[in-house]
């Protein structure tokens, strides 16, 4: 897709951020061909909170990966506003990245920065000026409640604040979504009901878009669409997703143990 | 990401690793300070042998010695022919062409006594040079006089007066005690063999001068700060002599051609081949250098070498590094840096150290290079009155020259930069879901 096909999808009032066509990843696990994808098809609208929910080893984390242009699919297509990113190079995904919020489950802040400091480095790598960092990197620890807390270091921090400070450092990115892997993961049950309660605040009221993948279905629950993820495929119902997951056990192969459906298919495996 | 921010952030990492850091840092100053410190001595060295050298004498100026030389003593190549220089020899070279001045020298080692500390007498050692003191004066005008700092008296005419150098009187005026009295006799004493037993003839001669201070000493046959000076028709009768150690030929000119031809004419002169060396300041400057350049590249090619493992020692701390920061480079990538941010952080870390030692290793260098200066010249000027070195005013000053320091902050930078450049490419390349999933 060329760039001009881009604007003009946009021009045109698109309301989609965020879509997959056929997405298939295949990579080796050692020499063991895996393929993790089997043709992912989803559309993410502007404003929207959606969960994909799915049980580990369901192709959760490679789809996360793809649609967080931290990879590339082996097939298929993947639009983020209207952009075809699923050829794009090295530098273009890079720069796409700039505008996709991550928050990991792990947090991933940087140890040696101050919160603040670490909510101010997307501005830093877009080359902002520093005042002007400084300035909304303290307006997106406030959002996230952590005002008091800009100058303490990520081990001076609970998780809980951990992820605030993570999900500031997302929305610093001007996101044109975000993409949360496992967000409460790491975190205990009192608290993940708090960051819970930012993300659907932040969603409502600050139109942010998010993208929520978990295993968790009581995570799931505070989004108003839920995709399921099961071996490979993404389903709209949970009634769907039960199906397939009968079919596999039918079919006796293991839970997430891709292997032999790969060598049954026989296809070409690409590494990546 | 900007230049200034990338430095930012390299100047936390290698804060937050102080240690580490400073570890990697202190390679590279140990080479830096290697490299300075011996370049700027050796540079101060040559600077000083070329001074003293050089010191009242020109290109014009020619030392006719028997034998290979001062140069075939140093490369061991001391048979051969040899001349004996006389006396009448002095008329001989006069007739060749642009010949302007011919100075007959003997030098002879006498002893004699003093009692500068008012109660112990003892015996010193000197250099006498016995020469004509009109011709001595015509070549050596500036040094050959007593009009310098500290010069006394005048150049005597008469056949039965002495000459001494500036420091064989000034550098014990203190409580009125001198090593060598002027304007008195000085007894000195000359030593023979004769059929196993050392017979000592004495002289007495008054001293009626002091020559200014030179500050240096010559190969040359130049004056010198601690000589003592003889005519040479006197000297001729007491050492009971008609050879002389040295003809300082001047010629009239100091184009290069001229210089040569005369050159040949005295070798001519004194048949055959070989059997005189004939050398001008310039020419021992120019051995001198050579020599001595050859020293410093080899001490300089020693601390390189310091200098490269110092490199190796980054490359290592580097691969551990960003082995460590492997989930770092993955979050950053993440969130968007490019290939190219995440290089220059590493290389802006190497770069930073790389600079740090280097400007640490340019002070120390320049400190050693003075402190070891110091001491040589300290070492040198403790062997009393004739120490080669120890000659007044002319002091030891290391070389550290802008070219030294550009050079050696540059050497620094690079080497910390060549040598982080494979981790770093390794680390930028590194793909961000395999640096994500990193524990």
């Amino acid at each position: 897709m060329s760039r001009g096909e881009t604007y003009e999808r946009l021009a045109s009032g698109s309301n989609v951020v965020l879509e997959t066509r056929d997405v298939k990843k295949k990579y080796m696990q050692g020499k063991v061909p895996v393929i993790a994808l089997r043709g992912v098809n989803l559309k993410v609208e502007r404003g929207e909170l959606i969960s994909i929910l799915g049980p580990s080893g369901s192709g959760k984390s490679t789809l996360l990966n793809l649609i967080g242009a931290l990879d590339r699919p082996t097939s298929g297509a993947i639009f983020i506003d209207g952009e075809d990113i699923s050829r794009a190079g090295k530098n273009r995904l890079a720069a796409i990245r700039q505008h996709i919020g991550f928050v990991f489950q792990y947090f991933n802040l940087i140890g040696r920065l101050t919160a603040l400091q670490n909510v101010e480095l997307p501005m830093t790598i877009k080359g902002l000026g520093s005042r002007e960092r400084r300035e909304k990197a303290l307006d997106y620890m406030r959002i996230v409640g952590l005002s008091d807390r800009v100058n303490h270091r990520p081990n001076e921090l609970s998780g809980g604040q951990q992820q605030r400070v993570a999900i500031a450092r997302a929305l610093a990115q001007e996101p044109r979504f975000m993409l949360m892997d496992e967000p409460t993961g790491n975190i205990d049950t009192r608290t993940r009901d708090g960051i819970l309660a930012l993300i659907k605040q932040l969603n409502e009221e600050k139109k942010v878009t998010t993208v929520l993948i978990t295993h968790d279905h009581a995570v799931a629950q505070i989004t108003r669409r839920t995709a399921y993820i099961v071996d490979g495929l993404l389903y709209n119902t949970k009634e769907e997703a039960d199906a397939a997951e009968q079919v596999d056990l039918e079919k006796n192969v293991e839970y997430g143990d891709l292997v032999r459906r790969g060598e049954r298919e026989g296809e070409e495996v690409s590494t990546q | 990401m900007n230049i200034v921010d990338v430095f930012r952030y390299s100047a936390r990492s290698i804060k937050v690793q102080k240690g580490r850091a400073a570890l990697t840092i202190l390679g590279v100053v140990i080479g830096i300070t290697a490299i300075v410190a011996l370049n700027g001595l050796t540079g101060g060295f040559s600077n000083l042998i070329s001074g003293q050298l050089g010191s009242g004498t020109g290109a014009e100026t020619l030392s006719v010695s028997p034998g290979g030389g001062l140069i075939a003593g140093f490369t061991g190549r001391s048979s051969g022919p040899s001349a004996n220089l006389y006396v009448n020899n002095i008329t001989g070279l006069q007739a060749i062409p642009n010949v302007k001045y011919v100075l007959g020298e003997l030098d002879a080692k006498v002893s004699f006594y003093s009692d500068i500390n008012g109660s112990n007498v003892s015996a010193y050692t000197a250099s006498v040079t016995a020469v004509d003191f009109a011709t001595y004066a015509d070549v050596f005008p500036t040094t050959f006089s007593t009009a310098g700092t500290g010069g006394l008296g005048t150049i005597p005419t008469d056949n039965n007066s002495i000459v001494i150098g500036y420091d064989l009187y000034h550098p014990y005026t203190q409580n009125n005690s001198v090593l060598v009295p002027f304007g008195q006799n000085l007894t000195m004493y000359y030593e023979t063999v004769n059929s196993s037993q050392v017979i000592k003839h004495p002289i007495s001669l008054n001293v009626t001068a002091v020559l200014g201070q030179i500050g240096g000493f010559s190969l040359s046959g130049g004056p010198s700060d601690n000589g003592i000076y003889m005519p040479l028709s006197l000297a001729q009768q007491y050492f009971n002599t008609v050879l002389l150690s040295t003809i300082i030929v001047q010629v009239d000119s100091p184009n290069q051609a001229i210089i040569t031809n005369v050159t040949n004419a005295i070798k001519a002169y004194f048949a055959p081949a070989g059997a005189v060396s004939v050398l001008s300041a310039t020419s021992l400057i120019g051995t001198i250098s050579t020599i001595l350049g050859t020293v410093s590249d080899l001490l300089t090619a020693i601390a390189a070498i310091s200098l490269i493992v110092a490199g190796v020692g980054i490359m290592n701390i580097m691969t551990v590094s960003i082995i460590e920061r492997t989930r770092e480079i993955g979050i950053l990538k993440a969130i968007g840096a490019t290939d190219r941010s995440v290089l220059g952080i590493f290389l802006v870390e190497a770069l930073m150290i790389g600079l740090i030692g280097s400007l640490i290793g340019l002070g120390l260098g320049y400190l050693g290079a003075f402190g070891l200066g110091a001491l040589l010249f300290r070492f040198a000027s403790s062997g009393a009155t004739t120490g080669v070195f120890g000659g007044g005013g002319s002091t030891f000053i290391p070389v550290i020259s802008p070219e030294l320091i550009a050079l050696a902050i540059l050497f620094g930078v690079l080497v910390a930069v060549v040598f982080a450049l494979y981790p770093a490419l390794k680390a930028s390349r590194k793909p961000p879901v395999e640096a994500l999933r990193f524990e």
